[in-house]
């Protein structure tokens, strides 16, 4: 059963405008290239991953010259949704059909792009993600962090993310894992 | 995109409905890898990302669950597979193909990488690691950093679902499919305040378009003759395709349906077939020895 929305009513009106845009780019006068961009390379997690930042980083340059600042949080989760959309499209087009392991890695790769593009441009605000990792590490030592994992996996259906098995297959990992962990 | 962690746990209504989903958990693990990594502030594209993700244990501290969530990120995305990179690039093959082979030796590499300690040593000492997991991370950088083209033609021009051909006949038909996969996509592109910037567009197709302009310009022909269809003289026939081939698209132009390659287009217009006007104003093929326009909806 789907989540039920729990933002207010000018988040979601960002976030529609956010993804409608993003949806007119890709299924407007771009869409053969896109069609064709997610065709050809090898690699499909790559090319969805790329395919999705380029998308998600013309939505946000083109909302920004029209001098609207996109919340992180619309960005983020709104180029999720892109990606997902993206992934069945390829599905059903016959180009690749991602398991749920492979939509995971697309999306870390994707974040991984982003990033960089970020970083690129001289955007990402360094200071302000490292306050973020401090909070998430005090998080992380007094075991909120896995309360709130935990109850994203009961939402998830009490998945546990392929990262967490792929952490847990790494022995070096492993030695650094702190006791309480919920997530194993 | 900072702060994103904060939105962890936000929920919104998502425009389409969506078949392929990530899990509200993977999506907090991605929000959490995102952050870790730009706290670290290097970019991929150099190297750095990859080949500093080994030196995180010791340089953001890493213990946990937390811990988990990002050296298990860094595994899945590629970075913990650099041995099969490596490998892959020294045997000629596929760097990218096998960074994602290797992901299934990535426990091994991530440990390997773990024990390297500080950013610079890891950069310095895991060059050559770093490079192929940079490469994996660079070729998308490169992509997504194209300069956008000049901006030129309608940026919110409708979806045409004619008229979405892709390139060459089978990609001409999945292009049509695509086009309709979704169509409360075509609506919710309507709904935005802002608009889409022209050269947004523009060079997002020029970015995608690795082939290049040629490839891009022979695609978009062949597609309008496909479009166009004519078979023979009238609007437009064989002899004048390229004049042809830069007529704007006419929702009028009765489509037979069938895309065609570009030879088999010229094919029929040795035939010599016409388009004519028929009672409704629509404008319709009639195929070589045929004097009457068909009806409606035959063609």
């Amino acid at each position: 059963m789907d989540e039920q929305p729990n933002v207010s009513p000018e988040e979601q009106a960002q976030y529609d405008e956010f993804v409608g845009n993003a949806y007119a780019l890709i299924y407007g006068d771009s869409h053969e290239s896109i069609v064709e961009r997610l065709s050809i390379d090898e690699e499909p997690i790559q090319a969805l991953a790329q395919t999705v930042t380029q998308v998600v980083r013309r939505v946000v340059e083109s909302a920004r010259q029209a001098g609207q600042e996109l919340s992180s949080d619309v960005v983020f989760q709104g180029g999720v949704e892109v990606l997902e959309d993206l992934a069945a499209t390829m599905g059903k087009l016959g180009i690749y059909d991602f398991s749920d392991e492979e939509l995971e890695q697309a999306t870390y790769v994707a974040m991984d792009l982003y990033r960089d593009v970020e970083i690129e441009a001289g955007e990402l605000d360094q200071q302000a993600h490292q306050e973020d990792w401090q909070t998430l590490q005090q998080a992380n030592e007094t075991g909120e962090f896995d309360a709130v994992m935990q109850d994203l996996q009961a939402q998830s259906g009490g998945k546990e993310p392929g990262a967490l098995s792929a952490a847990a297959a790494q022995p070096e990992q492993a030695a650094h894992r702190g006791a309480g962990g919920l997530l194993r | 995109m900072s702060k994103i962690i904060k939105g962890i746990g936000k929920v919104f209504k998502k425009v389409v409905k969506v078949v392929k989903k990530v899990a509200p958990i993977v999506l907090a693990a991605a929000a959490v890898y995102f952050t870790a990594g730009a706290a670290l502030g290097v970019a991929g594209a150099a190297g750095g990302w990859g080949a500093a993700a080994g030196s995180l244990t010791s340089s953001l501290g890493l213990t946990g669950t937390l811990g988990s969530v990002v050296t298990g990120a860094i595994t899945y995305a590629g970075y913990g597979a650099v041995a099969g990179g490596v490998v892959s690039g020294i045997s000629g093959g596929s760097v990218l193909k096998g960074m994602q082979g290797g992901a299934i030796t990535g426990a091994i590499t991530g440990g390997i990488m773990g024990g390297l300690s500080g950013a610079g040593a890891a950069a310095n000492a895991g060059s050559q690691a770093g490079t192929g997991a940079g490469s994996a991370a660079g070729a998308g950088t490169g992509a997504t950093s194209v300069a956008g083209a000049a901006a030129e033609g309608a940026v919110n021009g409708a979806v045409n679902a004619a008229g979405a051909t892709g390139v060459g006949a089978t990609a001409a038909q999945t292009a049509v499919q695509a086009a309709h996969l979704a169509p409360e996509v075509l609506a919710a592109k309507t709904a935005g305040k802002y608009m889409l910037i022209g050269n947004a567009v523009q060079g997002l197709g020029s970015g995608l378009s690795a082939s290049g302009a040629a490839k891009e310009q022979r695609a978009l022909q062949e597609q309008r003759y496909t479009n166009y269809d004519t078979g023979g003289v009238g609007l437009m026939n064989a002899g004048d395709a390229v004049q042809g081939a830069e007529t704007p698209l006419n929702g009028n132009v009765a489509n037979t349906g069938q895309l065609q390659s570009a030879g088999e287009r010229f094919a029929r217009g040795k035939q010599a077939g016409r388009f004519v006007q028929d009672e409704n104003g629509r404008i319709v093929y009639v195929p070589p020895g045929q004097q009457e326009p068909l009806p409606q909806g035959s063609v």
